[in-house]
């Protein structure tokens, strides 16, 4: 794995770059500021597998540097570790808002560090698997749209979207959150329930810019209240705001769901396409201080998906209502007739 | 969990560039402590002060000066209570004091090193 590590600290450099020898990474590369790793980007033939970057050095910041890499298009989905001593909740929330996709305080653990770079090899393997059997089904056209449809129950990362990022880096976000000690975070999640029927009736890219619309339409909704919002798959968004307390419910599924009527999602043949949506209650992260954060993500999936059932079930007895009262309604001139008759 | 044995004696060579890194840094603050002092201290003083002072945060507890760090750490709350009370006096003191107890440690610590 090729490593890129950005600080103005010679010597961090070096203690990473040692730290990663340990761990079998001996290709490491290193830049002093954000204009020498631009530069090292751009002269470099092959892209890096992963970046980590400091957030405070002069001139340009660590934050602007994860913007500006993401924005290129062969660092869309490599991993970058922001490596930092700034353990304030606005740098976590710019640094995940900007693209990155794990944060690790300074001074650092040198074990946890390696740990941590692991994890980036495994989501660096598992996107080159992916981009390989992409090329390799690039061949059969046919073949491509049903072997690059993601499962149902898959993450979607959704791109060029302000304030929704990867799950990865959601559930990394919360983990930082929970060890940064800060745990005034609200988060709850938003259950799209005929996502079968959306994912069975599209094609894989149609089917991902659905998703994209949707989780747009949502990010749009919460930006005043710090938000940062996920596609945890099977059709399940989760959302964390760091001003929780002040979203109006009612207003907001209102406005999302207006946002998507204006949107006016259609099928490939034009055909209407329908977004039911099911809003999950919101969890304080107070009360889960001690368990996790991820605890507290869980039961808001876990919330929205019990809603999700309730709301199919109680749609079902309606129609299943309305169909009696249909039946007898059409018997009753049939009967007054054959009474006549 | 013991370290790899490569690793601390990498680890082992970087602390001692720390510890040169560090004497350049008692003359650097010594002289912005001087400049505080007398109000007198410019605002690319207090950038490089600010800068210096996160390099120390972000690497000696991995060095192993814990103490180190927290009075660093300290220092840097002043700092940034000094930048943004646009030159308070109490909250200059306030530096002072701080940047005075890092300096301290790590006096302490050169003096140590070279005993040792």
């Amino acid at each position: 794995m090729r490593i890129l590590a950005v600080d103005d600290d010679e010597i961090i450099l070096e203690l990473l770059k040692a730290t990663l020898e340990v761990e079998g990474f001996t290709d490491v590369q290193t830049a002093t500021s954000g204009q020498q790793a631009l530069y090292l980007i751009h002269e470099e033939p092959q892209p890096f597998d992963c970046i980590l970057l400091d957030i405070q050095m002069p001139e340009m910041d660590g934050i602007s540097l994860c913007a500006k890499i993401r924005s290129m298009s062969a660092y869309r989905k490599c991993p970058i570790l922001m490596i930092t001593a700034m353990s304030d909740r606005k740098y976590i929330d710019r640094a995940f808002s900007a693209g990155a996709t794990d944060y690790v305080n300074k001074p650092f653990d040198v074990l946890e560090l390696g740990t941590r770079i692991k994890l980036a090899k495994k989501l660096n393997d598992e996107r080159k698997a992916y981009a390989e059997s992409s090329f390799k089904v690039d061949a059969l056209r046919t073949e491509l749209q049903e072997s690059k449809k993601c499962d149902l129950s898959e993450p979607i990362s959704i791109q060029d979207v302000d304030g929704v990022i990867t799950y990865l880096a959601f559930e990394n976000y919360l983990l930082q959150l929970s060890r940064a000690g800060l745990f005034s975070s609200t988060v709850f999640a938003i259950k799209v329930t005929n996502v079968r029927s959306i994912y069975t009736r599209c094609s894989p890219s149609d089917f991902v810019y659905t998703i994209t619309d949707i989780g747009e339409a949502i990010a749009l909704n919460v930006k005043h209240l710090q938000c940062l919002v996920s596609y945890r798959g099977d059709g399940v968004f989760v959302c964390v705001c760091h001003h929780g307390q002040h979203l109006n419910t009612e207003e907001f599924e209102i406005n999302v769901r207006n946002t998507l009527y204006g949107m006016d999602l259609t099928y490939e043949g034009g055909a209407s396409l329908p977004v039911r949506l099911v809003f999950g209650n919101l969890e304080s992260a107070g009360f889960f201080a001690k368990q996790g954060t991820l605890k507290m993500l869980l039961k808001a999936v876990e919330n929205v998906e019990t809603k999700s059932v309730a709301e199919s079930s109680k749609n079902a007895l309606v129609s299943q209502t309305v169909g009696t009262e249909t039946r007898f309604r059409d018997r009753e001139p049939n009967s007054h007739m054959n009474i006549f008759e | 969990m013991p370290l790899d044995p490569k690793l601390q004696e990498r680890i082992n060579e970087i602390r001692s560039r720390f510890l040169e890194v560090l004497n350049e840094r008692l003359l650097e603050f010594g002289e912005i402590r001087t400049k505080l002092d007398e109000n007198a201290c410019s605002e690319t003083e207090m950038v490089n002060l600010r800068f210096g002072v996160h390099k120390i945060i972000g690497v000696s507890s991995t060095l192993g000066f814990d103490r180190l760090g927290d009075f660093a750490t300290g220092t840097m709350q002043d700092i940034e209570a000094f930048v943004q009370s646009e030159n308070d006096v109490s909250i200059r003191y306030s530096l002072m004091d701080s940047l005075d107890a890092l300096l301290a440690e790590i006096r302490s610590i050169s003096l140590n090193e070279a005993t040792s």
